[in-house]
C-alpha cells in the first residue's frame, strides 16, 4: 500500500485556469495514478452480508462465522474485549455493521473497519487505536451530474499536508487519516466539498459542477490572481480554444476570442510571416503603442513575439484592457496580453498531427479582353475622340473575324494581330485567355506537428514540447515554403518548499524561402492582362513588354532565403521564507538572430514567335545580397509578494520590484551587383566594383520601481493601489523619469448578506468593478531626439571627373532635438461588471472606458521657414470612449446535449480634444484634428452625374475656377456649398452667423475610417464526444473609399469586373460609376481627378460592414471504452475550416472586407484543416 | 525571522545589481552628436555635398509646358490653377537654405584659422546655394521671408513675420553672390573635386539673377532702377566670357550636323555618338548637375511618355537658313508639313529645309530615320510607323506633332548624361540681352562676342545691325528668339516670358501643333520606310484632331487660356498664409 503525501500548501491549481483543467480531468492524472496498486474498496464492510443463526454461542464464534462467510477478520485485544460471552445471533442476509451492533450492543466495544480488517476496541479508546493503526478512509468520488465516476480529484486532510487523489474509476483511499479530520474534495470545475470524516470509513461523494469563471484564476501584472479578487476588466482565452485550432502562428487565433481585441490582417495568402495588427481597447496615442505581449511574465520587445511561439505551447492567454495593465507601465498603454506557457502536472504525453488546405479564395477579378476591349471602346466614344493606340484595329479585326471569347480563351495562338497593338511597344497581340490569378495559384498544404511531455512530483516539474510546422504556399510556381520547429523546455525544482528554481528555455528556427521577388510576383499576377498567355508555343516565358511574365518570375528571378532563430531564455528563482512571502528573480534574455541571403536574377522573355524580347532585368540589376540582424533584448526584474489575510475578512497583498530591460538591434546588409556567376549565394562571386553594404545600430532602455497593494474585505470588497516610478533612456536627463498610479475597487454584490437573504436563485454573482490608472507610453519615438544628431550617409551625388566620378559621402543634420520632451500618459477609467446568473449558465460582462491622453506626443507645425522637422512634444490631446459587452449561455441538455453561445462585441471612439497648435484640415484623410475622430476624412459633397450637355454647361457656368473644362456628361459633379464659384479643397466653414467665411471652401466631414463595432459570435455544441464548433466575427461600421476604378481607365490597366456594365452612359443614366474614358498623357487625366475625388458619392464612399465565419470546428473524442483497449487517455480528430467565408461582405466582388480595395495581395486564403490529438 | 533578514539582504544586493547593471544615458551608435561634428575641414566639406542635391536636374525642362513653347495640357501653361495648400518649392527651398545657414553659422564660429581658411570655401559654396534657392523663391513669389540664420523654435519675429520686399530680397541674393565670388570658390584642388562650384559658376548665376530681375524692373515697372542690375548682369557675364575656361561645343569636323545635338546626350560610360566623344570633349558647360548610369541615372524628358511636346510656336520661331523669320516676306521658308512623292513615296519634310540647323536637332522630323536604343537593348534603330506623324502612338508620344530630339540619348536604359545647369551659351545670350536692354541697343562687337557665337556653331549668318536695319526686324526680338531657340527645354521660357511682361499676351493664344488639315495624314497614305527600304501604308486618318483655320491642330484654343495679372506670380501656399497670417497673398488671388 502506497502512502500519498500532498503537499497543497502552494495552491497548485492558482497556476492554472480551472478551466483549462476541466478539459483535462479526464487525462491528466492517468499515468500518475496507475501507478498505484488500487485497493477498490467498494464499501465492502457496508454492504457485505453474511447468513448466522447461533445460539448462545461465545461471541469469538459469531466473529468466526463472519470471518468465513466474508473476506473479514478481526483483530481485537482479547484483554480488552470479551469474546468469551456467549450472545444468540440470528440473521438472514443482514449487514456485518448490524450483526456486530447487535452483538456488542451493550458493551462498549467499537469497532472500525480498516481494509479487510475490523478492529474491535474498547470505546474511548479507539482513537488512540486508530492512531496508532493508521486509521483509513476509502470510497468513490462521482460527478453529481452524470454519475461518472471522476479521476484525478483532490483528496486532502484539511489543514494536513496528507492528501490523494481519486484513480480512473474515481477510487480513492487515504490510508492516516486521523479522527475527526476533514476531507476537501476538490477538483477544478466542481464545487469543493468538505467532509466530516467522523467514523465513517467509506466516504463516497458527488461533486456538483460549478460555473466557470467565478474560481477563475488568472494571470495579471506579475503575479496569478483570483479573478473574482480582480477590480480590472481582463478576458481570459484558455488553450482548449487554441488547442484544436490548426494554426501555423498564435495571431490567427485570437480575433474573436475577446471582446476589444481587435485583430487586423493584411495579406494572410502570404505564408511564412504574419502581417496581424492588435490593438485592445482603442486609440491611446498617436503612436498607436503597441500591445505589450508578456509571456511567463517576460515582457517582449514587441507583439510580433506571437509569431515565434507555439501556439501548442500555450496555457492560458488574458488581455488586460484597462488600468489592470497599469502595473505594466511602461509600455502597457496600447494594452496587455499576458500568455502563460504549459508547466508540467501530472504526467503526460501527447501528441497532435494536423495537416491543412489552403485555398485561394477572394482575389482579385477583371474582366476579360473581350469586355475590357469593349470598356475602352466605350471610353474612346465617351471623350469623343477617336480611338487611339491601335485599338481601331483590334475593333475592326474582332468583328471581321467574328472573334468570341470562347475562340480564344484555349490560348491557341489562333488570331494574332501584327502591329498596331493598342499597347506601347507591343509589336503583335495575341488573342487569349489567362485567368492569371487562377495560373498563379493554387491548393497548398500545411502540415503541424506537436509533441509535449510533462510530468511532475513534489519537488520538480516539467514540460517539454517540439512542433514542426510546415507551410506550403499558394503559389504555384518557384520555391516559396516555410518550416518552423518550436521547442520548448520548462523545469522547476523546488528546494526545502523554500526555494523555487525555474528555467524556461524556448527556441523556435524557421526556414523560409521565397522568390526573391514575391511582391512582384503578387503585384504581377493581380494586374497581367488576361489576353497575355503564359508560355510561346515551344514553353518559353512569353511577353512582349509591359507586364512581365510572372510565372518567369517566381521560377526564375532568383530567391531569398531567410532563417530566423529566436532563443529565449529565462531563469527564475522564487524564494518563500514563510507562506505569506515570496520573493521571486527573473531574468530573460531574447535573442532574436536572422540571415537572410538572396539572388536576383536575369531570365529571358520570349515573343510569341520564340524569338528573344526582353530580358526580365539589366545584368547590372542582378544582385547577391546577405543580410544578418542580430536583436537582443534583456528583461531583469525582481519583486516581493507579501499575502496574508487577518481575522479570516482582512486579506492583503502587497508587490513590490524593480525591473530593468534593454533592447539592441545591430543590422548588417550587404550587397553586389552584377553577378558574374548566378547560382551561388556567395557574395564573392558578384562584381566587386559594384559593392554596397551598411548598418543600423541602436539601443535603448527601461528602467522602472513598481508597486502594488490588494485589500480584500471578506468576500465582498478589493482594492487595489498600484504606482510605478518608470525611466527610459529616450528621454533627455531630467525628464527620463515620470511617477504613474493606478487604483481599482470592485464589489461583488452577490456576496452580500442582504442579496443572499432574499434568495435570487437566478443571480448567481454580480460584481461591479472600476479602474483608474495612468498608464506611460513612450514608443514610437526616436531613440535619441534628445541629441542633436549628425547623419553621415553615401549619397548618389556625383562629383569629379566624369571618367570617373565619386558618389558623395553627405552630412546632414537631424531634425531639432526635443529636449523636453517627456513620457506620455494616458489616464485609463474603467467601469464594469461581471454577471453570473440561472445556475451560472448565462455570464455576462460589460466595460465602459475613457482613455485620457493629455501630453500626448505631437509635432507641432510651425511655418515652413523654419526649414527642419520641428521636435515631437507632449502637445496634444485626445480622449476615447469606448465600451465592450459579452454574453455567454451554456447549458447541457438533458445532461447529454451540451451547447454554448457567445457573443461580444466593443466599440471605441477617438476624438481629438486639443492640439498645441491649431491643426489646419486637409483634404483627405487628416490624422488629428481638433474636435474631429482621428482618421477623420474630408471631401467634396456629390452633385450626381452631368446629364447632359445643358446640365454641363450650366455647371461649367456655375465655377470660375477649381474645375476641370474637359468634363463631359456621366462625369461627377461637386456642390460649391460656399457659392464662390469655386471649387476648393478646403473646409467648408461658416462664422457666428451661419455665413461661409472668407477662406471657406468646399469639403465636408465625410467620416472616420475607424473600424466600428466589432463584434464576434461563438456557438458550440457537444453532445456524445461529438463537438461542433463554430467562430463568427464581424465589423458593424467601418468606412473605405473606392479610388480604384480611376487606375482601370488607363489604356494599359485592365479593368476590374464589377464596373463593367456599371459605367455611365447615356443609355445607361442611372449607372453607379461615372462614365469609362480614356485616360493618357493627354487626355482625362484631370477628368479622372474630377471623378475621383474624395466624397460621399455612392461609387467612393463605403460603409462596409462584414461578418466572417472564421472557423468552424467540428470534432470527435473516442468514446474511452475504445481508447482503454488501445492504452490510450485521449483521442480527438476534427475538421477545422479557416476563413471560410462572409455572411456579410459590402464589397465589390475580388475584394476582401479586410481590406478594402486592396487586390493587388495574395488571394486571400480557405484553410480546410484535418487533425488528431492523442493523449498517451 | 533570521530567514527572511537573510533574503531581505539578497534581494537588496540584487537591487543594487539590477540598478547598476546599465543606466539610461545612451547615446546614439551610429549617428554624430552636432557638438562634436565641425572639427575638422572634411566635417564640413560632407555637410556641404549635401547642397548639391538642390541643382537643378531634368525635371526643370518640363517647365517648358507651362510655357508657350511646348505643350502638354497643365493647370499652369492655362492658367487655370488655383491656390493650393502646400507647395514643395517653399518648403524644400526653406529646408535647403537653413542647410546653408547652418554651415555658414558653423564657419563662422571656427576660432582655428587655419581650419578657418580650409573651410571658406564652403562658406562660399552655402552662400551659393542659399542665393539659388532664394532666386527661385523670387522668381516665382516675389519677395519672401528672408533667414539668415538658424532659426529655433523661439524665433517668432521670423518664424511669424511678414514678408521681405522683393528688392530685399534680390539684395540679399546678390550680397551672397558676391560673398561667395570673393570667397575662395572652386580652390579644392584634384580631380575629385571637379564638378563644385567655381567662381564663374557664381558670376554666370549672378548674371542669370541681374538679368531677371533687372527687365522684371523695367517691364513690371518697379521704381527700383532697373540699370543697376543689368550693369552688374553685363560685367558679371562679361568677366565669365573672358575667361579662357569655357568655349562652345562644336564638334562638326566628327559629328557633322548633328553635332549640336550631340552635345546634349554625351556619356562617358557608354559610346554615345558615332565620334565616341565623351563629357570631357565639351568645355561649354559651366556648372552641371552629374549624372551616370549606374550611380544617379537621370529621367530626361523622355519623348517616350510625351512629357514635352514642341509647338509650331517653337516650331516657328527657328529662323530660315538665311537668318531671317519664316513670316520674313523675304523669307526662303517653303511652308508647313510634308509632302510625299507620288512615285517613290519619299516624304520630304518641307518645314524643315532650309532652317536653322538646330531645329532639325532640337525635333525629329518625321519619316526620317533616328537612333534610339530602346531599353533592354533592343533597337529601334529608326522608327517606321512610329515616327509618320508623331500623334499618340503609344509611349512614342507627342500632345503637338512635333516630337522634341533635345537631351534624348540614343542609347536607351538608364541615361548617364549630365544636366548643364549653367552653359557658356546662356552667359552669352545674358551677355546680349542685358546690354541690349540696358542701352537699348547693342554693337556688332558685342553681339560678335555673343549670340554670333552661337550661329557660327550651326553655320547661321550673323546677326548684325545691318541685318537688322536692312530686313525691319526688331533687334530685342531677335535677342529673344535667340535665347528661346538656344535654350530650348531648358526651362527658361516661362521664366523668360514674366520678366518681359509679355506673358499675358504671349500665353493667352492658341495652343497649335502641326499642319493636319491638307497633309496626307487626314487619309490612310503610303510613304517609303528608309529603314526597311519598302513602301508602307500609314493611317492617321482615325485621329481626329479640331484644327485652326489653317489647318493647325489646335490643342488648346486661346479661349481656354487665362493668364492674367496675377498670374506674374504664384500664390503663396495656403497653408503657410494660415499658419503665419503676417504673411500677405500676392496681388489678385482670393485667399
Amino acid at each position: 500500500m502506497k502512502k500519498i503525501l500532498f503537499h497543497t500548501g502552494g495552491n497548485l491549481s492558482n497556476m492554472f485556469s480551472r478551466k483549462i483543467l476541466i478539459y483535462m480531468r479526464n487525462t491528466l492524472f492517468l499515468l500518475f495514478i496507475t501507478a498505484f496498486n488500487v485497493f477498490a474498496d467498494d464499501s465492502y464492510s457496508q454492504n457485505a452480508k453474511v447468513n448466522l443463526d447461533m445460539k448462545e454461542v461465545p461471541v469469538a464464534k459469531v466473529l468466526s462465522a463472519i470471518e468465513e462467510q466474508s473476506e473479514f477478520y478481526f483483530l481485537f485485544n482479547a484483554k480488552l474485549i470479551d469474546v468469551n460471552r456467549n450472545v444468540t445471533v440470528k440473521a438472514e442476509n443482514a449487514k456485518i455493521s448490524d450483526i456486530l451492533s447487535a452483538v456488542f450492543k451493550n458493551d462498549n466495544v467499537d469497532y472500525i473497519v480498516y481494509g479487510r480488517q475490523i478492529i474491535l476496541s474498547p470505546k474511548n479508546e479507539i482513537k488512540g487505536l486508530a492512531q496508532l493503526q493508521q486509521f483509513a478512509v476509502s470510497g468513490k468520488v462521482t460527478s453529481a451530474s452524470t454519475g461518472e465516476p471522476l479521476p484525478g480529484v483532490t483528496i486532502v486532510v484539511k489543514g494536513t499536508t496528507i492528501g490523494t487523489i481519486s484513480d480512473m474509476d474515481g477510487h480513492y483511499f487515504l490510508s492516516n487519516v486521523p479522527p475527526n479530520a476533514t476531507l476537501v474534495f476538490s477538483f477544478v470545475g466542481m464545487k469543493t466539498q468538505e467532509i466530516v470524516v467522523g467514523n465513517q470509513t467509506n466516504i463516497n461523494v458527488a461533486l456538483v459542477e460549478e460555473a466557470i469563471g467565478i474560481e477563475e484564476v488568472v494571470a495579471v501584472g506579475y503575479q496569478t490572481k483570483q479573478k473574482s479578487n480582480l477590480t480590472g476588466s481582463v478576458s481570459i482565452i484558455s488553450s482548449e480554444q487554441i488547442e484544436n485550432r490548426p494554426v501555423a502562428r498564435l495571431t490567427q487565433v485570437l480575433p474573436g476570442l475577446a471582446p476589444g481585441l481587435i485583430v487586423t490582417r493584411n495579406n494572410p495568402g502570404r505564408i511564412g510571416t504574419s502581417d496581424v495588427g492588435l490593438r485592445i481597447g482603442g486609440i491611446t496615442s498617436r503612436s498607436n503603442p503597441d500591445v505589450l505581449v508578456v509571456i511567463d511574465g517576460v515582457p517582449q520587445e514587441s507583439s510580433s513575439v506571437l509569431n515565434t511561439i507555439n501556439p501548442g505551447d500555450i496555457e492560458s492567454v488574458s488581455v488586460l484592457k484597462d488600468a489592470e495593465a497599469a502595473i505594466y507601465g511602461s509600455r502597457a498603454s496600447g494594452g496587455v496580453i499576458v500568455i502563460t506557457t504549459k508547466r508540467g502536472k501530472g504526467a503526460k504525453l501527447s501528441a497532435s498531427v494536423s495537416s491543412s488546405f489552403m485555398v485561394p479564395h477572394i482575389y482579385r477579378q477583371t474582366t476579360n479582353m473581350f469586355e475590357m476591349f469593349e470598356l475602352q471602346e466605350e471610353g474612346w466614344k465617351s471623350t469623343g475622340v477617336t480611338p487611339m493606340f491601335g485599338y481601331p484595329y483590334i475593333f475592326q479585326y474582332i468583328r471581321d473575324n467574328h472573334i468570341t471569347f470562347n475562340d480564344v480563351k484555349n490560348n491557341d495562338f489562333k488570331y494574332v494581330i501584327h502591329g498596331n497593338a493598342p499597347f506601347p511597344d507591343c509589336p503583335y497581340l495575341v488573342f487569349g485567355h489567362t485567368d492569371w490569378m487562377k495560373v498563379m495559384y493554387g491548393t497548398a498544404k500545411t502540415q503541424n506537428y506537436n509533441v509535449s511531455a510533462q510530468g511532475s512530483s513534489e519537488k520538480t516539474n516539467y514540460y517539454a514540447s517540439v512542433g514542426v510546422v510546415d507551410e506550403g504556399s499558394m503559389l504555384r510556381y518557384g520555391n516559396n515554403s516555410s518550416r518552423s520547429y518550436y521547442m520548448r523546455l520548462k523545469y522547476e525544482y523546488t528546494h526545502n518548499n523554500l526555494i523555487k528554481i525555474g528555467a524556461n528555455l524556448a527556441l523556435r528556427y524557421q526556414n523560409w524561402v521565397e522568390p526573391q521577388d514575391y511582391g512582384n510576383i503578387q503585384w504581377l499576377a493581380a494586374v497581367k492582362f488576361t489576353f497575355d498567355h503564359p508560355y510561346t508555343p515551344k514553353g518559353n516565358y512569353m511577353n512582349w513588354g509591359g507586364y512581365q511574365n510572372p510565372i518567369g518570375w517566381a521560377e526564375k528571378g532568383g530567391d531569398i532565403k531567410r532563417a530566423y532563430y529566436d532563443l529565449q531564455p529565462q531563469l527564475y528563482a522564487e524564494i518563500t521564507p514563510s507562506d505569506n512571502l515570496n520573493i521571486r528573480i527573473n531574468i530573460a534574455k531574447n535573442a532574436n538572430f536572422t540571415r537572410a541571403r538572396w539572388l536576383r536574377k536575369q531570365f529571358q522573355h520570349y515573343y510569341w514567335d520564340d524569338t528573344p524580347s526582353f530580358p526580365s532585368i539589366q545584368p547590372d540589376e542582378t544582385q547577391v545580397g546577405a543580410a544578418n540582424s542580430f536583436n537582443q533584448n534583456f528583461d531583469g526584474n525582481m519583486q516581493v509578494i507579501y499575502k496574508n489575510t487577518f481575522n479570516e475578512k482582512h486579506h492583503i497583498n502587497i508587490l513590490g520590484g524593480v525591473s530593468h530591460e534593454e533592447f539592441q538591434y545591430d543590422n548588417i546588409n550587404a550587397y553586389r551587383n552584377n553577378l558574374v556567376f548566378s547560382n551561388l549565394y556567395t557574395l564573392n562571386l558578384g562584381d566587386s566594383k559594384e559593392q554596397f553594404n551598411n548598418d543600423s545600430q541602436s539601443e535603448y532602455a527601461l528602467n522602472s520601481a513598481y508597486g502594488n497593494i490588494g485589500y480584500s474585505y471578506t468576500d465582498r470588497y478589493n482594492i487595489e493601489l498600484t504606482a510605478r516610478y518608470d525611466g527610459s533612456s529616450r528621454f533627455a536627463e531630467g525628464y527620463k523619469w515620470k511617477p504613474f498610479f493606478g487604483a481599482g475597487a470592485s464589489w461583488i454584490v452577490t456576496n452580500e448578506r442582504f442579496i443572499k437573504n432574499l434568495n435570487f436563485k437566478g443571480l448567481n454573482n454580480f460584481k461591479i468593478r472600476a479602474t483608474w490608472g495612468q498608464l506611460g507610453n513612450q514608443n514610437s519615438i526616436g531613440l535619441y531626439d534628445f541629441v542633436s544628431r549628425i547623419n553621415i550617409s553615401q549619397s548618389n551625388l556625383l562629383m569629379g571627373d566624369p571618367s570617373a566620378p565619386v558618389r558623395l559621402q553627405v552630412a546632414t543634420l537631424q531634425g531639432l532635438p526635443s529636449y523636453t520632451r517627456t513620457w506620455e500618459m494616458a489616464e485609463k477609467s474603467n467601469i464594469g461588471f461581471d454577471v453570473d446568473m440561472l445556475n451560472y449558465r448565462l455570464n455576462s460582462t460589460f466595460n465602459y472606458f475613457i482613455a485620457d491622453n493629455k501630453n500626448m506626443f505631437y509635432q507641432e507645425e510651425f511655418p515652413a521657414v523654419l526649414g527642419t522637422t520641428p521636435p515631437t512634444i507632449n502637445g496634444a490631446h485626445i480622449k476615447t470612449h469606448g465600451w465592450d459587452f459579452s454574453l455567454n449561455w451554456s447549458d447541457k441538455i438533458r445532461d447529454k446535449f451540451g451547447y454554448h453561445i457567445t457573443f461580444g462585441i466593443s466599440d471605441a471612439k477617438t476624438k481629438v480634444i486639443s492640439l498645441s497648435d491649431s491643426r489646419i484640415i486637409r483634404y483627405g484623410y487628416n490624422g488629428f484634428v481638433e474636435g474631429y475622430p482621428v482618421g477623420t476624412v474630408f471631401g467634396l459633397v456629390f452633385d450626381g452625374f452631368i446629364k447632359d450637355d445643358n446640365d454641363l454647361a450650366t455647371y461649367n457656368n456655375k465655377y470660375t475656377a477649381g474645375i476641370t473644362r474637359r468634363l463631359r456628361p456621366g462625369d461627377a459633379k461637386y456642390k460649391d456649398l460656399d457659392n464662390d464659384g469655386i471649387l476648393e479643397l478646403r473646409p467648408y466653414k461658416t462664422d457666428a452667423n451661419g455665413k461661409p467665411t472668407s477662406d471657406c471652401g468646399d469639403l465636408i466631414n465625410l467620416g472616420d475610417m475607424e473600424r466600428h463595432y466589432e463584434y464576434y459570435s461563438n456557438i458550440g455544441f457537444n453532445w456524445k464526444g461529438f463537438d461542433f464548433e463554430i467562430l463568427l466575427v464581424g465589423v458593424g461600421k467601418w468606412m473605405a473609399f473606392d479610388q480604384n476604378p480611376a487606375n482601370y481607365a488607363w489604356p494599359w490597366v485592365q479593368p476590374l469586373k464589377y464596373i463593367y456594365g456599371n459605367t455611365w452612359r447615356p443609355d445607361r443614366t442611372n449607372a453607379k460609376y461615372p462614365r469609362f474614358y480614356v485616360v493618357s498623357t493627354d487626355f482625362n487625366a484631370d477628368v479622372n481627378t474630377n471623378n475621383y475625388y474624395l466624397s460621399d458619392a455612392p461609387y467612393m464612399r463605403y460603409n462596409v460592414p462584414y461578418l466572417a465565419i472564421k472557423n468552424i470546428n467540428f470534432g470527435y473524442s473516442l468514446p474511452q471504452g475504445i481508447t482503454k483497449r488501445i492504452r490510450l487517455e485521449k483521442i480527438y480528430i476534427y475538421c477545422n475550416i479557416a476563413d471560410f467565408g462572409y455572411l456579410i461582405n459590402k464589397m465589390p466582388k475580388g475584394y476582401s472586407p479586410e481590406q478594402p480595395f486592396n487586390s493587388n495581395l495574395t488571394p486571400y486564403p480557405q484553410n480546410y484543416s484535418f487533425g488528431i490529438n492523442i493523449n498517451f | 525571522m533570521k530567514n527572511i533578514f537573510k533574503y531581505l539582504l539578497i534581494l537588496i544586493a540584487a537591487t543594487i545589481i539590477f540598478a547598476c547593471e546599465r543606466d539610461l544615458n545612451l547615446l546614439p551608435l551610429t549617428e554624430i552628436s552636432e557638438q562634436v561634428y565641425f572639427k575638422s575641414e572634411n566635417d564640413f566639406k560632407l555637410f556641404a555635398n549635401q547642397f548639391y542635391a538642390q541643382l537643378p536636374g531634368f525635371e526643370i525642362c518640363s517647365r517648358d509646358n507651362w510655357a508657350d513653347i511646348a505643350f502638354t495640357r497643365n493647370n499652369i501653361s492655362n492658367s487655370s490653377y488655383i491656390e493650393s495648400e502646400e507647395s514643395s518649392l517653399w518648403n524644400d527651398s526653406y529646408s535647403n537654405i537653413r542647410a546653408t545657414n547652418i554651415l555658414i553659422d558653423k564657419v563662422n564660429s571656427v576660432n582655428d584659422s587655419i581650419l578657418k581658411n580650409k573651410v571658406l570655401v564652403y562658406e562660399g559654396e552655402a552662400k551659393f546655394f542659399r542665393a539659388l534657392n532664394y532666386f527661385n523663391l523670387l522668381k516665382d513669389y516675389g519677395g519672401v521671408p528672408i533667414v539668415d540664420k538658424v532659426l529655433g523654435l523661439n524665433d517668432k519675429e521670423i518664424l511669424y513675420g511678414p514678408r521681405n520686399s522683393r528688392e530685399e530680397v534680390i539684395n540679399f541674393i546678390l550680397k551672397d553672390l558676391d560673398d561667395a565670388i570673393a570667397l575662395p570658390l572652386g580652390s579644392l584642388s584634384g580631380s575629385d573635386n571637379e564638378g563644385r562650384i567655381t567662381k564663374e559658376a557664381a558670376l554666370a548665376f549672378k548674371a542669370r539673377v541681374c538679368l531677371f530681375e533687372g527687365t522684371w524692373r523695367k517691364y513690371h515697372q518697379l521704381s527700383s532702377d532697373p540699370n543697376e542690375l543689368l550693369t552688374q548682369a553685363i560685367d558679371a557675364a562679361r568677366q565669365v566670357l573672358e575667361s579662357s575656361k569655357y568655349e562652345l561645343f562644336k564638334r562638326t569636323d566628327v559629328l557633322g550636323d548633328e553635332s549640336y545635338r550631340y552635345f546634349f546626350i554625351l556619356e562617358n560610360e557608354v559610346k554615345s555618338n558615332p565620334a565616341g566623344l565623351t563629357k570631357n570633349d565639351q568645355k561649354e558647360n559651366i556648372l552641371v548637375n552629374k549624372y551616370n548610369k549606374k550611380d544617379r541615372p537621370g529621367t530626361y524628358i523622355a519623348v517616350t511618355s510625351g512629357n514635352l511636346s514642341p509647338t509650331k510656336k517653337m516650331a516657328d520661331m527657328f529662323l530660315d537658313k538665311t537668318g531671317l523669320p519664316i513670316t520674313h516676306p523675304n523669307s526662303v521658308f517653303k511652308g508647313h508639313g510634308f509632302v510625299i512623292d507620288t512615285v517613290t513615296y519619299k516624304a520630304t519634310n518641307i518645314e524643315y529645309l532650309d532652317r536653322d540647323p538646330r531645329m532639325s536637332n532640337d525635333f525629329i522630323p518625321p519619316f526620317t530615320q533616328f537612333w534610339y536604343h530602346i531599353p533592354y537593348d533592343r533597337h529601334y534603330e529608326l522608327t517606321d510607323e512610329r515616327n509618320t506623324g508623331c500623334f499618340n502612338d503609344g509611349f512614342w508620344t507627342s500632345a503637338t506633332g512635333y516630337l522634341v530630339h533635345k537631351f534624348i540619348p540614343e542609347i536607351g536604359g538608364n541615361v548617364g548624361i549630365d544636366y548643364p545647369v549653367i552653359r557658356l551659351a546662356e552667359v552669352m545670350l545674358i551677355y546680349a540681352e542685358a546690354t541690349y536692354e540696358k542701352y537699348g541697343s547693342i554693337s556688332d562687337v558685342d553681339l560678335d562676342m555673343s549670340i554670333n557665337k552661337l550661329r557660327d556653331r550651326v553655320d547661321m549668318p550673323h546677326l548684325t545691325n545691318a541685318f537688322v536695319q536692312a530686313n525691319g526686324l526688331d533687334m530685342l526680338e531677335e535677342i529673344r528668339r535667340e535665347r528661346t531657340v538656344e535654350l530650348f527645354a531648358e526651362g527658361f521660357r516661362f521664366d523668360d516670358l514674366r520678366r518681359w511682361g509679355i506673358a499675358k499676351t504671349e500665353m493667352s493664344m492658341d495652343v497649335k501643333g502641326v499642319k493636319w488639315a491638307g497633309t496626307p495624314f487626314v487619309a490612310p497614305f503610303k510613304v517609303f520606310n528608309p529603314v526597311t527600304g519598302t513602301v508602307v501604308t500609314v493611317d492617321h486618318s482615325l485621329k481626329a484632331f479640331s484644327t485652326d483655320a489653317e489647318g493647325f491642330a489646335l490643342l488648346e484654343p486661346a479661349s481656354q487660356r487665362q493668364f492674367q495679372d496675377k498670374h506674374y506670380l504664384f500664390p503663396l501656399p495656403l497653408r503657410q498664409l494660415t499658419l503665419n497670417p503676417k504673411l500677405e497673398q500676392n496681388p489678385g488671388w482670393m485667399h
